[in-house]
């Protein structure tokens, strides 16, 4: 699905009020909303709101504003990631039982790790044993992300999986599709092995944050078949 | 024509039009009248049938002026009010009560109105040579106004070479300020320069408009361009806060009530609190069972930073949880409004607090199952 | 020995408790509390008599060092003392502490219990009571998560370090609502016995209070036997039926009713001093039994019985702690309210009428920060934001005073 729609404006004179214009009388927006285009996304977190240049924070204010989401806050523990997960981890519009399931995989990487910190006596081991789940988190996302992308191009009638570079949203995107994905897999279908899926998350995330497990092995092999079809990179520009 | 043609040479008036020129008018007098034939200058075509429909315009707007004063005299009479003193919006309200209509469109209900005062000078003189050098084009104002301000933006483009040569680099106050307008729409645009436009005339002005205003040396000509730009609406500057107000025991209190989907939320905000929160009279905040419901109500108070100073007293219904308290954060925002100074003001506007959020259900339609939804495919 | 009463002695007997527990010098006040919990740099009395080094050891705020239970006064309020190991094995080792709670401990490597106001208030009745009158039964109660069951825990061990015999019940829904197996009666037709629930109880009995059984010697007061070849004879020692009940897991549940029996008559002829401590007291008069696979059997428990029966005044010499729990009604989802007199029943109300209510409030500010702190020293909260005192504040303002709440909060942090 393309994350671009094309959508024929009525109204020129709105474009103007958004600064640019089109001579096709076509309008590029990125997503379907209530809101009309003029209207722009929020800086809801005040940390985000002192990063803003004075110019930038007057401009804004003389913008309309959409009204902040439901998982939007000024809390020290928001986490933009966090959302996206519990987002990808949601399954028909159930939010609450999504953020349930992902705090409880949370306490599960929280627990072993502070448990394995408790019984590591030095401090040499205890300093790389990471305890925090939202940095455990972070750095299994940034492990998860690919650096390449295959896109298919077709020349004389064969479709060629072109290497391509990735841009940080695409892979950022695939690695949350990847570790939910993974997380799902061998879902109980007769027989409850006792495994749920908050136990399956918590050990994709405590893998992946040391580089091996399942998710992981997902981006190496794309990376593999980018490194096998290094051939066809031309096609992406000839 | 040919009669017109002798009638001519009979008789001649003058005749003082609205536009302050003179010209003379043909009237229909009978030749055995003692009129002394002058000389006459001639009168085109075009400049003719002008006068004519100007005098047919006027008559027109005599009429109708009349028929609207006995009308107004009329209702005034039957209402019981004194004639001299009935305005225009006494009129509208008589109408309103005497004809009561269910129609939904405002446009299609039956009104009264005065007729249109409307005065356009003449485009050509009395030879029929038009006044504007662009007549001809059929949208004269329009391209006027493009020629004017490509105009401004070559004198633009030799400030910028003046400045380019003694090896400076334009400042920002050389740029016109385009923050707190923004441009005029269409229908703006018509009225100001008094002529109407085609679509593609109109982007094609805007065009070159914006392309002024960016110039880096606008600054200068922000007297032309502040004729086709209105001023933006600082949304919150406009709102009227919410008045605070002293209950009996002394404390000070802002009361709110605000709606998200079909929920509605009133929160009373007292102040000099120790941030107990209480819901429907009886309930505390863990009468949301989901904690991202709780992180909403708290979010404009962390936002402020008045998390444990005021006390809440929430009275929400409708919908479910996630509603109730996004309506009673928004209640919540709204309330502290008048609490905190404008720079915090401005920025929950710009945080997205002070803003109904305006999705809703989607509604099902017709040949759906639901809102998008389809009805499954079948083969046969 | 039967001892009967009248009523209104009893009561009046209960109103002289309550008189001298609301009397001035009980009364604590809540500013001597907060000064206490403000205090940080006073040392508590028992750690300094156990000082060999020459500079004192930081306590943290948080924390006591006070580790008996029987010492604990208001100076030690909302500060958390730690049971030794040992001694939490041998009481919690089956249950006592609530289940999240319990796990916790596990991670910490420690069992840490907060000292409260409601403890103070029943360490103080239970002080105040004068043992050669029938037991005094004091009833907890509260709004679900508010402390309950580590009152009810603190309590208990209280009643180890005071030498009292523990009859503890640690969750009633264990054998009401979940028992692991059902089998008809056959002393009691028409009821069901759970024969593994009341076998288990048992052992969690015997490890309680095995430190008292192996001193005191407490022998049987009369024959029991329940079929040609299982018979305990008069005289014989009291662990023996305890045994044989573990043992026989048939006859497990009359096993628990004969031995409660035995108890009360220890405690009337003073040998030894009893404390009762049930947590969802009110579960006991639920009108049906449910097992383990959600299945529900018409038909009523007969473990409840002993414990109804020991929960009586028609002895002396004991205490009687209970707690009653919104989570323990029959119909959790449909409980409307946290108060004896809905949750009791008329049944519940007029069995355990009259009893000292105390009720179990919400943590308040000192109480609450307290537990952030302990929380953040055992590395519970990982966020860096829950130091702030932005999150703190935040955390307080989430879980309202609901301790339990709190810990759910935390546990993703």
């Amino acid at each position: 699905m393309p994350l671009m729609r094309l959508q024929v404006c009525a109204s020129l004179s709105t474009l103007y009020n958004v600064g640019i214009h089109n001579s096709l009388r076509v309008l590029l927006v990125k997503s379907y909303s209530v809101y009309p285009p003029t209207f722009i996304k929020p800086v809801y977190h005040p940390e985000e709101i002192k990063k803003l240049s004075a110019e930038e924070f007057r401009v804004r204010l003389h913008k309309n504003v959409r009204a902040a989401e439901s998982n939007q806050n000024a809390s020290v523990f928001h986490d933009p990631l966090y959302e996206k997960l519990v987002n990808h981890v949601m399954k028909g519009g159930k939010k609450l039982l999504a953020r349930q399931i992902i705090e409880e995989a949370f306490l599960k990487v929280k627990s072993t790790q502070v448990r394995k910190y408790h019984l590591a006596k030095d401090e040499e081991n205890r300093k790389n044993i990471l305890t925090d789940p939202r940095e455990i988190f972070h750095k299994a996302l940034q492990n998860c992300k690919p650096v390449l992308d295959v896109t298919p191009v077709k020349r004389g009638g064969v479709v060629y999986k072109v290497p391509v570079a990735i841009n940080d949203r695409r892979a950022t995107s695939l690695a949350f599709k990847w570790l939910v994905a993974t997380s799902r897999e061998h879902e109980p279908r007769r027989q409850h092995t006792g495994e749920y899926f908050s136990d399956r998350l918590a050990k994709e995330l405590l893998d992946a944050s040391e580089n091996t497990g399942k998710t992981v092995k997902k981006k190496i092999e794309l990376h593999k078949l980018c490194e096998a079809n290094k051939a066809y990179a031309h096609y992406r520009w000839t | 024509m040919n009669s017109l043609a002798s009638n001519v040479l009979r008789c001649s008036m003058r005749v003082s039009l609205p536009h302050g020129k003179q010209a003379v008018a043909y009237m229909s007098k009978s030749i055995t009248d003692n009129v002394s034939i002058r000389k006459r200058k001639t009168i085109s075509k075009a400049m003719r049938s002008y006068i004519d429909r100007v005098k047919q315009f006027e008559e027109g707007t005599v009429q109708a002026k009349e028929e609207y004063e006995t009308g107004r005299r009329f209702l005034a009479n039957i209402m019981g009010e004194d004639p001299a003193t009935f305005s225009a919006e006494d009129v509208n309200r008589a109408i309103e009560y005497l004809l009561p209509s269910g129609l939904f469109e405002k446009t299609a209900r039956p009104e009264m109105l005065p007729p249109v005062e409307y005065k356009q000078s003449a485009k050509f003189d009395n030879t029929g040579r038009p006044f504007h050098f662009l007549f001809y084009t059929g949208f004269p104002h329009t391209y006027e106004l493009q020629h004017e301000t490509v105009k401004r933006i070559n004198k633009a483009d030799a400030l910028l070479d003046l400045i380019h040569k003694k090896g400076h680099t334009p400042e920002k106050e050389h740029q016109m300020d385009l923050v707190s307008t923004e441009w005029k729409n269409k229908k703006e645009i018509q009225e100001t320069i008094n002529e109407c436009m085609k679509d593609s005339h109109f982007e094609r002005t805007m065009e070159t408009l914006e392309s002024l205003a960016r110039h880096p040396m606008s600054a200068s000509f922000s007297s032309f361009l502040t004729n086709y730009r209105k001023p933006v609406i600082k949304q919150v500057a406009e709102m009227k806060l919410p008045s605070i107000q002293l209950d009996a025991d002394g404390r000070s209190f802002v009361e709110a009530t605000r709606r998200r989907k079909h929920a509605v939320a009133t929160v009373v905000i007292r102040t000099s609190g120790t941030g107990k929160i209480t819901i429907n009279g009886e309930h505390d905040i863990l009468y949301f069972k989901d904690v991202q419901a709780r992180e909403q109500i708290l979010y404009p108070l962390q936002f402020t930073g008045m998390l444990e100073k005021v006390d809440l007293d929430i009275t929400v219904e409708g919908n479910g949880s996630s509603a109730q308290a996004g309506a009673a954060r928004y209640a919540t925002a709204v309330a502290l409004t008048p609490l905190v100074n404008e720079d915090k003001r401005n920025e929950m506007q710009i945080a997205g607090l002070l803003n109904y959020d305006r999705r809703e259900a989607e509604r099902k339609k017709t040949g759906k199952r639901g809102a998008r939804r389809s009805y499954t495919w079948l083969k046969r | 020995m039967a001892l009967r009463i009248l009523h209104n002695e009893l009561f009046s007997h209960h109103v002289g408790v309550m008189q001298r527990l609301l009397s001035s010098e009980r009364v604590l006040s809540s500013a001597a509390r907060t000064a206490a919990a403000l205090d940080t740099s006073n040392p508590d009395g028992g750690e300094a008599s156990n000082k060999k080094t020459a500079q004192p050891k930081i306590v943290a705020s948080f924390r006591t060092q006070e580790s008996n239970p029987t010492k604990h006064k208001e100076s030690h309020l909302s500060r958390y003392y730690t049971v030794p190991g040992d001694i939490s094995k041998t009481l919690f080792q089956y249950g006592g502490l609530p289940k999240a709670y319990e796990k916790l401990c596990h991670i910490f490597t420690e069992t840490a219990i907060m000292v409260r106001k409601p403890y103070l208030e029943v360490t103080n009745c239970i002080e105040s009571v004068d043992f050669s009158k029938p037991a005094v039964r004091i009833v907890l109660y509260g709004k679900p998560g508010h402390g309950k069951s580590m009152t009810l825990a603190h309590v208990v061990h209280y009643g180890y370090s005071a030498g009292f015999m523990l009859v503890h019940v640690p969750w009633v829904n264990t054998f009401m609502r979940r028992c692991k197996d059902a089998s008809p009666s056959e002393s009691k037709p028409g009821m069901m016995d759970v024969p593994i629930d009341a076998a288990a109880w048992l052992v969690q009995f015997r490890t309680q209070n095995q430190h008292l059984l192996k001193t005191l010697n407490l022998k049987t007061s009369k024959p029991y036997q329940y079929g040609p070849r299982d018979i305990i004879e008069q005289g014989e020692p009291i662990d023996a039926l305890i045994e044989f009940g573990i043992g026989r897991a048939k006859y497990a549940c009359d096993v628990v009713e004969a031995l409660l029996r035995e108890i009360k008559g220890f405690s009337n002829s003073g040998l030894v001093k009893t404390m009762v401590v049930i947590d969802g007291f009110n579960g006991l008069f639920a009108p049906n039994l449910k097992t383990q696979r959600r299945k529900i059997l018409e038909a009523k428990c007969t473990l409840a019985l002993p414990f109804l029966e020991i929960t009586q005044f028609d002895w002396c010499n004991g205490v009687v702690i209970l707690s009653v729990d919104q989570l323990a009604h029959h119909d959790m989802f449909k409980a409307e309210s946290n108060l004896p007199l809905y949750l009791l029943g008329k049944e519940g109300w007029e069995h355990i009428d009259p009893f000292i209510p105390i009720m179990v409030d919400k943590y308040d500010t000192a109480e609450m920060n307290s537990s952030l702190d302990f929380y953040i020293d055992r590395r519970w909260i990982q966020h860096p934001g829950g130091q702030t005192e932005a999150g703190r504040a935040e955390l307080r303002s989430l879980c309202a005073g609901n301790g339990f709440e709190l810990m759910n909060l935390c546990a993703p942090l």
